[in-house]
């Protein structure tokens, strides 16, 4: 009993000793399981928060990916804009080219212009000395008119006193005639009265007084035959003069023919150098044309470059704004390791590995916002750079514009060379045509000048012969005064014999007839004298008639003269013209060579501006390289991250797998726990 | 007996006008980005209002304001850091927090005799970090500094 009692006190503080164990393990499970509990809420965070930075890292490598497509794009379109450019670039070094060859057909036209120039001059020139021969044959043909109207003077005098002589010896044959008339009558009164010797006697003193009288007009037919003679001589000088001028209006006339000719030359020379110019001008507005042909398409390429400049420049600020975007998720993702990094810390032990990865996520975030913030330089400079490049472009787009206003203007200016051209041509085709009228002027002329040389020269010859005839005549007068003077000789033998007759009637009669003999032979010397006169007043008239005709054929030449001058100044005004406006040529012409230089300089500007372009652009395509990698690291590294999270979120699954395990197994023990707590409540009842 | 084994302790380094800060850890409830500050009247110079955060409303302390130095305006790199202590909750605003390291308690010196005062009562010490200099931050006395 007592053994018993001892032996149930024995089992009464062991079942105490097994309760109070019992509650011990109850309390210390009921920690247990507090503590998984609060271990599985943990793990389930964990979880959460995992799948949140998960979610958080794929849109990352999203925007990623989408930024190195995005700068592939920009790689493309920016090696599009290098080919672009290059083709600008090639396009505007030729036409560099093009402006360098028109310089040099400018040049040629130049000179072109210049040596027409040089011919107008020396057309000019000559038609300036046609003019000052055309004058010099004027005033000598005027002095040919004027002396030739003195000749026609003297010969109308001549006439006259021809005239005048004549009607003396006229006069001279009638009172012959009466004498004639009264010896007859004188004879046969002799004959048939002896009766009236007184009366004869006193007959006879008249015939001798009528005798004297004769002689006295005899003498003065003489004189007036001298007189006659002179004038002869005179008129013998003026026609030698006439001849000489003639002679040397003649060789003046072939000189101006050569002249005129020399000019015709000088004409069609200046038509072919009008027609090379005109050629070479039509080559200018061609090459002009091109040239502005040219600058329009470079214009094209540079708005081209301009818009893909543009293109280039939005782009570069999505990529900013994505990179921005980048950042945040980068600054997301660092606040989040260190979140979870808190969380491992104050999961103690069970969150050592969980620290680990956080710490990695931390480092691959900060690496991320250093790989960002390049980024972000790379693209500010990049900006800057495609700014410059639209800058550039801009400028060459002026450049281009200023370019084919220039070209305009040249063309302009072509065109009013052409015009100037086809002005000279016309001028050219006057002149030509004016000296072709002066050469057939002239030839006429000349013919009209040796005509009138001939002619006069036949003059020379008539006049010459007819003073041969005067001086025959002066000299048969002179035989008609010694027959005079042996009249009045006989006539006053006559007077005395009549006082003999007085006493000698009958020799009367014999000296009577000797008389009449003597009478009729007197009449005809004075008729022969009457023919004589008559002839030479034919001739005087005949020298008159040829005189005038000298006269007016003088005139005539006057006239021509007047109007090959009047040609001859028109020329020379049409020279001096076509001298004018070859200057105003040459003045165009260099005009459109400092264009074109000038041309040529904003072509090689701009063919500096598309090299600097080009650098530009390789730079830009650096850039964009740069940055193409840079994303294409971040990507990986991304990636890496990604990995690395699928990794952690396992891990921690796995650990709330296992602390859930080990909340149910808490659970379960603390069952057994309770029962065993039941048993020994039983046990003690 | 964990610590006594590691001798370390983490910690969250923050920056604030130019200085290196850290936080224990263990006093850091959650790192936020600073969003939806609603401002509260009759309130100190250095809140910047309430945030509601994780279903709970907190004060949001400038601790540039609260430190006397010049105020700044909040950008990416600007953080709200969560302190829990002494019963009460609160968001730190700080201008970056991106670090979390583990420092030796060995290497925490106490602080300098001659700033001990107003400003050492917030200083739980100073520390070398690879050339960098850190103070760590008394949290606990900052926040009794709000409840007082």
């Amino acid at each position: 009993m007592e053994n018993s009692e001892v032996q149930n006190n024995q089992i009464r503080t062991t079942i105490s000793k097994v309760k109070s164990e019992t509650s011990e393990i109850t309390r210390i499970s009921k920690t247990l399981l507090e503590k998984s509990d609060r271990i599985t809420s943990g793990a389930g965070e964990q979880i959460t928060s995992l799948d949140n930075l998960l979610s958080a890292q794929n849109q990352s490598l999203a925007t990623f990916r989408e930024t190195a497509q995005q700068a592939e794009s920009i790689a493309v379109s920016s090696e599009q804009m290098m080919s672009s450019i290059n083709e600008v670039a090639a396009s505007v070094e030729q036409l560099a080219a093009n402006g360098k060859s028109l310089n040099i057909s400018v040049e040629e036209v130049s000179t072109a212009i210049i040596q027409s120039a040089a011919s107008t001059k020396q057309v000019a020139d000559s038609a300036v000395e046609m003019a000052a021969s055309a004058a010099q044959i004027t005033s000598t043909m005027t002095e040919l008119a004027s002396s030739f109207k003195n000749i026609g003077d003297d010969t109308k005098q001549l006439s006259d006193s021809v005239d005048s002589t004549v009607a003396s010896i006229e006069e001279l044959g009638k009172s012959n005639e009466m004498n004639t008339q009264a010896a007859i009558e004188l004879a046969s009164n002799a004959e048939e009265t002896t009766s009236a010797v007184n009366e004869l006697a006193s007959s006879i003193e008249e015939v001798s007084a009528t005798s004297e009288s004769l002689a006295s007009n005899i003498e003065k037919v003489a004189n007036s035959n001298e007189e006659l003679d002179k004038s002869f001589r005179l008129v013998v000088e003026n026609v030698r003069k006439i001849s000489d001028l003639s002679d040397s209006s003649a060789s003046s006339a072939i000189e101006l023919d050569a002249a005129s000719k020399s000019v015709a030359s000088l004409a069609s020379q200046a038509e072919d150098v009008s027609k090379t110019m005109t050629q070479s001008t039509a080559a200018g507005i061609d090459l002009a044309k091109k040239s502005l042909n040219g600058l329009h398409k470079v214009k094209e390429s540079i708005n081209t470059t301009a818009g893909v400049m543009k293109e280039l420049g939005k782009k570069s600020y999505d990529i900013g704004s994505i990179v921005d975007t980048i950042n945040l998720i980068s600054e997301r993702t660092n606040l989040l390791s260190l979140n979870a990094s808190i969380e491992a810390a104050r999961a103690g032990e069970a969150g050592r590995g969980f620290a680990v990865v956080a710490e990695e996520i931390r480092n691959l975030a900060d690496r991320a916002a250093k790989a960002t913030s390049d980024i972000s330089a790379i693209i500010r400079s990049f900006q800057e750079i495609t700014q410059e490049a639209v800058n550039s472009t801009n400028e060459g787009l002026k450049v281009v514009d200023d370019g084919s206003k220039l070209a305009d203007e040249s063309l302009e200016g072509l065109n009013k060379i052409m015009e100037n051209i086809k002005q000279t041509d016309q001028v050219i085709v006057n002149v030509a045509k004016a000296t072709d009228e002066q050469i057939k002027a002239s030839s006429s002329i000349t013919k009209m000048v040796a005509d009138t040389s001939s002619q006069t020269k036949h003059i020379v010859k008539a006049i010459e012969e007819q003073a041969l005839t005067s001086s025959e005549i002066a000299k048969s007068m002179i035989s008609m005064k010694q027959s005079a003077q042996q009249l009045t000789q006989s006539m006053n033998e006559q007077g005395k014999a009549a006082r003999e007759i007085m006493k000698a009637a009958q020799s009367t009669t014999q000296l009577s007839l000797q008389l009449k003999k003597s009478a009729v032979e007197q009449n005809e010397a004075i008729k022969a004298i009457s023919g004589s006169s008559q002839n030479v007043r034919k001739m005087a008239i005949n020298t008159t008639k040829a005189v005038i005709q000298q006269v007016t054929a003088g005139e005539q030449v006057s006239k021509e003269v007047s109007r090959l001058e009047s040609m001859v100044n028109s020329n020379t005004k049409a020279m001096t013209e076509q001298a004018a406006s070859a200057q105003q040529i040459t003045k165009s012409v260099d005009n459109i060579r400092k264009q074109s230089e000038q041309t040529a300089k904003g072509l090689e500007e701009q063919t500096k501006t598309m090299r600097e372009m080009t650098s530009a652009s390789q730079s830009v395509s650096k850039q964009i390289a740069i940055i193409a990698r840079s994303t294409r690291e971040l990507i990986s590294t991304n990636d890496n991250a990604l990995t690395q999270l699928s990794e952690i979120r396992k891990i921690t699954e796995r650990n709330a797998r296992e602390s859930s395990e080990t909340n149910s197994n808490t659970r379960q023990l603390n069952q057994i726990v309770e029962n065993l707590d039941k048993v020994v409540d039983d046990l003690v009842v | 007996m964990a610590q006594t084994k590691i001798e370390q302790e983490s910690y969250i380094l923050f920056h604030l006008a130019g200085t290196s800060y850290g936080i224990n850890s263990q006093s850091v409830k959650q790192l936020e980005i600073v969003e939806g500050v609603t401002p509260v009247p009759n309130t100190p110079g250095y809140v910047d209002g309430v945030v509601f955060t994780r279903g709970q409303v907190i004060p949001v302390i400038n601790l540039r304001k609260r430190f006397g130095f010049e105020a700044a305006e909040y950008n990416i790199k600007t953080r709200m850091i969560v302190v829990t202590g002494e019963g009460r909750t609160v968001g730190v605003i700080v201008d970056s927090a991106r670090e979390f390291i583990k420092i030796p308690a060995a290497s925490i010196q106490p602080p300098p005799e001659n700033i001990v005062g107003l400003s050492g009562k917030y200083l739980n010490g100073i520390t070398n970090l690879e050339g960098r200099i850190v103070l760590i931050l008394n949290i606990e006395a900052l926040l009794m500094i709000e409840n007082n």
